[in-house]
């Protein structure tokens, strides 16, 4: 046998091996896997395809991996700076605010707002999404097609000017100053970044950091996760809830999907990112499918008639402590969202409406049965997890 | 020589194993730290025994074993992708498949015209299957065609995926896959057989830690359901607008096993007395030159898409939705128990 023939089967196998990890072929993923680790992987009886070995998840039973970009690996050091970065009202024009200040952790990190309040007491025309679990979004905020990454969503509530969140715009030598007068920041951000040691605190190292803190985000520690290990948690009534939730006539599931409870989702072991928009037929202003000018979702995006309306399908953990809903904050409470549902939406004639959308009979009972389901979707140590909470309210 | 091909091909099944286990790992990788049953449920005895079997595993072993003669192309880069290219190894082949839809070729962007028994007029949102059990006929033997493990193929299952996000197909991924590949010996084959759907022993796993092409979150249905077998979803413009519903209505085709008991999230054994999963069999099929042909409007002649007749809005294959009875027989399903009884009328040989 030839050696040119040799070397193709070795060829073969290596590329056979490295094929089951194949999402490596994508940028946002191959973190810590370069070319000569890859082949290497397949060696791995265990075949282990985390890009950064080094961090330790602790993610819930069940739960897959979360993508990380391959220039922002997960560590340690590099998530305990992001959670101080994420709580900082300094990273706020007039030192009110902090990512947290719309994200609350006893709120399963949103703001109990119908929408969100900017540092300057701007109104935001939607409601601040929860971020439990974002490090599994294929797309972030509401309809936003062309924003995978949280490093580069960060950008947007620092420096966003229509609506001004936390008005860092022109500001960004100033952001960098009190980062630099923070003793802990002059220690955290070296530890968290040493490839830049003549640069260590940057725009850059701070969304990077933040992040990372976001990815550790993760809620699956539920009682209905509890049930889905065995244990015999669930009521009566939660269980019943549970039937008409993954049910074809209520239809939540189509879209509400999969653990995350959200039909746009990626992780590790994904090749194909699924991406997802609705119209719920939440508005329909002049018979053709018209919503509110400027709130228009994907169609804000696309600029196609038929994306007027189309909202991404939000995760349902936490979902009871995440009140009022919808991406304006429309629908106060989960009843009324499940009456809009079972009325195949408050515009249903909308032509730009789902096809899961149309409507379905529901009795008070199974109605209540349904909301104690999605009660039993709240997870309280995310609540409480002192690895997520504020830094600075404890010194 | 032949001691070195030996001694290869044990290193090829190595890795192949290795690659097994591989792409298990989004389980394993999940449970991570706690130690217990990643999945999620305790259905894994039969994912492994799946994996056991190593379907495609054993398969492109076997095919590496027998490939002495292998020529030193790089055919095993994108070995899944370069099908067509792929005569150097001998035993591996790749079947095509093409969505039509009456006499047009199936895209995202067009609307298509007399469907149904109203010669209904409609728009594609969806079109996605999975098969499995694929045999190569010869004469009256059947071999069984071994999957190759990819993004698109797992434990002998292939998802078909025409869909490319575009158009109306707002929802999909922009990938597509048109074509299943796997190993068989080298044979005079003049037909093909298989079966549409996920079988038993996969489909009720957790999709959060299943191996691509099994974690697409939209194909999955529900616990007990398993997964849709297909998923062809289309809006149909109804010659007269509801005055409710407006001048669209959705016809969502959603086939899979129904009428399931048990409890598929805490794991246990679940068992569905509609299984729903057509059995094709094609016969005058030559691999080499033919594909196959699924044609949406071969599977609801007979069906009047503008008219809602039960449940949500087309079928979705449980008892009680008058939608299905036509899609059903087309499909050589019997709508009642779900057996695969009848010559089906969907599929053909192009």
């Amino acid at each position: 046998m030839s050696p040119p023939r040799h070397r193709a089967l070795w060829l073969l196998v290596l590329t056979i091996g490295a094929g089951c990890s194949s999402e490596d072929g994508e940028a946002h993923v191959g973190a810590g896997l370069d070319e000569s680790t890859r082949g290497a992987a397949g060696q791995e009886a265990t075949g282990r395809a985390d890009a950064t070995p080094s961090f330790e998840w602790n993610l819930p039973e069940g739960f897959p991996q979360p993508h990380v970009p391959a220039d922002n690996p997960m560590s340690e050091a590099k998530v305990e700076l992001g959670r101080h970065l994420f709580y900082d009202t300094r990273l706020s024009v007039n030192e009110t605010q902090s990512c947290g200040s719309c994200h609350e952790q006893k709120l399963a990190f949103t703001d109990g707002r119908a929408v969100a309040k900017g540092a300057t007491d701007e109104v935001h025309i939607r409601s601040a999404m929860g971020l439990a679990n974002v490090a599994y979004a294929s797309t972030l905020t509401w309809a936003n097609p062309v924003l995978p990454d949280l490093e580069r969503q960060a950008l947007i509530p620092l420096f966003g000017e229509d609506p001004v969140e936390l008005g860092m715009v022109g500001r960004e030598q100033e952001l960098i100053d009190r980062l630099h007068a923070e003793p802990l920041y002059v220690e955290l951000f070296p530890e968290a970044f040493p490839e830049e040691p003549d640069e260590p605190i940057s725009i850059d190292t701070l969304t990077k950091a933040i992040a990372a803190f976001e990815r550790t985000i993760i809620s699956g520690r539920s009682r209905y996760d509890d049930y889905l290990a065995g244990d015999d948690i669930l009521s009566a009534q939660e269980l019943r809830g549970m039937e008409v939730f993954f049910s074809e006539r209520a239809e939540c599931f189509h879209c509400h999907s999969g653990f995350n409870f959200s039909d746009s989702i990626m992780h590790l072991g994904k090749p194909f990112d699924e991406v997802a928009f609705h119209n719920t037929g939440l508005y329909d202003e002049d018979g053709q499918g018209a919503y509110p000018a400027g709130n228009e979702g994907l169609y804000n995006f696309s600029g196609e008639q038929r994306d007027v309306g189309r909202f991404k399908a939000p995760s349902l953990r936490n979902v009871t402590l995440t009140a009022p809903y919808m991406h304006d904050g429309s629908i106060e409470t989960l009843e009324q969202v499940i009456d809009h549902y079972a009325a195949g939406g408050r515009a249903a004639r909308n032509p730009n409406k789902s096809e899961f959308v149309t409507g379905f009979e529901i009795s008070e009972s199974e109605k209540q049965d349904l909301i104690a389901f999605l009660g039993a979707l709240t997870d309280e140590t995310l609540l409480e997890d002192p690895r997520l909470s504020d830094p600075w309210t404890a010194r | 020589m032949r001691g070195l091909g030996v001694r290869l091909w044990m290193v090829a099944v190595m890795a192949l194993v290795m690659a097994v286990g591989c792409s298990d790992d989004g389980d394993g990788s999940a449970g991570e730290g706690e130690g217990a049953d990643p999945s999620g449920t305790s259905d894994t005895h039969d994912d492994h025994d799946m994996h056991g079997d190593g379907a495609a595993g054993d398969g492109a072993a076997d095919d590496l074993h027998d490939d002495h003669d292998m020529h030193a192309t790089g055919d095993g880069d994108d070995a899944a992708q370069d099908a067509h290219d792929d005569h150097d190894m001998h035993g591996m082949m790749h079947i095509g498949f093409e969505a039509m839809v009456g006499d047009a070729a199936f895209t995202c962007d067009q609307t298509y015209e007399g469907l149904g028994s109203s010669d209904a007029r409609a728009e594609p949102l969806d079109f996605r299957l999975y098969v499995h059990d694929v045999r190569l006929l010869s004469g009256d033997d059947e071999i069984p065609l071994e999957l190759a493990d990819s993004d698109w193929q797992h434990g002998g299952v292939a998802l078909l995926d025409f869909e490319d996000a575009s158009g109306t197909c707002q929802n999909g991924t922009a990938e597509t896959n048109t074509m299943i590949m796997g190993a068989a010996p080298d044979g005079d084959y003049d037909g093909i057989a298989f079966k549409v759907g996920v079988p038993v022993p996969m489909n009720h796993d957790d999709p959060a830690s299943a191996a691509s092409p099994m974690n697409v979150t939209a194909l999955h249905w529900n616990w007990n359901g398993g997964y849709k077998f297909m998923r062809l979803d289309m809006r149909v413009m109804l010659d007269d607008p509801d005055t409710d519903a407006g001048p669209t209505t959705p016809y969502n085709f959603h086939l899979g096993s129904t009428v399931c008991t048990g409890d598929a999230p805490t794991g246990e054994d679940v068992s569905c007395d509609n299984a729903n999963r057509p059995e094709v069999t094609l016969p005058d099929f030559d691999p080499a030159t033919d594909t196959i042909v699924l044609d949406y409007a071969a599977l609801v002649a007979g069906e009047d898409l503008q008219v809602d007749e039960g449940g949500k809005p087309g079928c979705m294959s449980f008892p009680g939705d008058m939608d299905c009875p036509a899609l059903f027989e087309n499909l050589g399903l019997d709508y009642d128990t779900g057996e695969a009884v009848g010559d089906q009328a969907v599929f053909s040989v192009k």
